[in-house]
């Protein structure tokens, strides 16, 4: 299904884990610095240039040159599980894409605020750019990789895996999976 | 050409490629996944590999730390191919063949790319210069082991957790490189190489040929899969090799690489 940002909570509360999803529209790359200058500005009460209300952001550094996306694929999420349930809720995010996942107190922001978990397929950086546009770049001083780029996705492909219901593919491999080491260790 | 160059071409041909067995291995997966979680990401992986050779473009946007593995016919001195990878390493950067992926950990001003180099002088005529481009999320990934039992199932139990603990977070379905014993930083590098093994080739030693084909296996039936949702597919390979421990020690080894890790290889 395609699914456009911004967009609404309504909307964002329809998806379920395992929903085949192709993105539309505006979305900003945000990693760790990017992630801490967002708390820095909340912190301040300050505003930042640009509008991330009901946005999608990507964890992601781009590989971009002469402002041409040559392969944007995901970054671990779970480096930013210290500070995404904030950002979710003081920014109103609707979407994070990212890779691996991310922890419970993620899940349960996107649960309070109405937001859900978009995996990108990891190192598909050459199919994923394909997708994706620059519209501007914020934060340049924060070299290529940790910068806010504005971007307009055109069908990125993703899959939900953490909705906004409780659901969490994630924490089920992980259950799955402790279950067959348990039976490998005997 | 001279020696800059040729490592500029290296680098250029290393980020848009797979290695030929990765992609037999990323094949052979998709025909056997059920999983339709597991099965859609290992085909858009597949899609990936395609348009990326296609295209000349970079597999993965993470270039990685680009790692240099060395073996230097003895006319060729270790300072002039020093010299020649970091000024190559400056201009594939400048090009954008590589992402400026290097912070200087205090300041957090970006220094473009660091590369590591690893040399060791050999009696051919000629010199080998392997290129590794590993991802951080996959370097994340890798740790040193201190194994319970000091036996090959104490290493195997170790092993098996630390894979566990990785889940999809660095990239799987990857390649487990181990080194068994050694000292701590002689070890990790030691398992950083297995990973340029090609994936279809047999230990010498027999005791590991079956320890590693056992040991993939088992890391497959944990069911972790291609980026973590599920499915058989957790790792394409295990390669491992041994080396004389200290009577007090017994250390493991272990770095990973994720499906998109790249190696290139020239010869001077």
């Amino acid at each position: 299904m395609r699914i456009k940002s911004p967009c609404t909570e309504k909307e964002i509360r329809k998806l379920r884990v395992g929903d085949d999803v192709e993105i539309y529209g505006k979305i900003y790359t945000a990693r760790d610095r990017a992630h801490k200058w967002l708390l820095d500005l909340m912190k301040e009460s300050k505003k930042s240039e640009f509008e991330l209300e009901n946005c999608f952001i990507y964890h992601c550094g781009p590989l971009v040159k002469d402002n041409q996306i040559i392969s944007a694929g995901p970054t671990t999420s779970a480096r930013m599980n210290y500070i995404e349930p904030e950002i979710i809720q003081n920014y109103k995010i609707r979407g994070v894409i990212g890779k691996g996942g991310m922890d419970k107190r993620t899940q349960k922001a996107m649960q309070d605020v109405g937001a859900v978990y978009f995996l990108a397929t990891g190192g598909a950086a050459a199919l994923l750019a394909e997708k994706l546009s620059v519209i501007r770049a914020y934060k340049p001083e924060f070299g290529m990789v940790e910068s806010i780029w504005e971007l307009k996705a055109k069908g990125l492909p993703v899959i939900v895996t953490i909705d906004s219901q409780g659901n969490n593919l994630h924490e089920e491999i992980y259950n799955k999976s402790k279950r067959n080491l348990e039976k490998l260790l005997g | 050409m001279d020696i800059v160059n040729r490592i500029v071409e290296l680098y250029e041909d290393t980020t848009v490629k797979i290695r030929p067995d990765v992609i037999r291995a990323l094949n052979d997966s998709l025909e056997e996944e059920r999983d339709p979680y597991a099965y859609r990401q290992l085909e858009q992986i597949i899609e990936n590999v395609k348009i990326a050779e296609k295209k000349r473009k970079p597999v993965c946007e993470d270039t990685g730390t680009p790692t240099f593995f060395i073996k230097r016919n003895k006319d060729l001195s270790e300072l002039k191919i020093r010299d020649s990878i970091f000024k190559a390493t400056e201009i594939a950067t400048e090009k954008v063949i590589l992402r400026p992926s290097a912070y200087d950990p205090i300041t957090g001003e970006n220094v473009g790319n660091f590369p590591e180099i690893h040399f060791e002088e050999w009696n051919e005529d000629y010199t080998k210069i392997n290129l590794l481009l590993k991802g951080g999320g996959s370097e994340n990934g890798g740790r040193i082991l201190t194994p319970k039992y000091r036996n090959l199932d104490g290493v195997r139990e170790e092993v098996l957790k630390a894979v566990f603990e990785m889940q999809g977070q660095s990239c799987p379905p990857g390649i487990v490189g181990i080194c068994i014993g050694g000292s701590q930083d002689y070890n990790l590098k030691r398992a950083k190489e297995m990973l340029l093994r090609d994936l279809y080739d047999k230990n010498e030693n027999n005791i590991l040929a079956e320890f590693e084909e056992k040991l993939k296996d088992d890391i497959n039936s944990l069911e972790i899969g291609p980026m973590g949702v599920g499915g058989k597919t957790t790792i394409l390979g295990v390669k491992a090799c041994s080396v004389p421990r200290h009577a007090a020690s017994y250390f493991v080894g272990l770095s990973y690489l994720c499906w998109a890790g790249r190696t290139g290889e020239i010869l001077i």
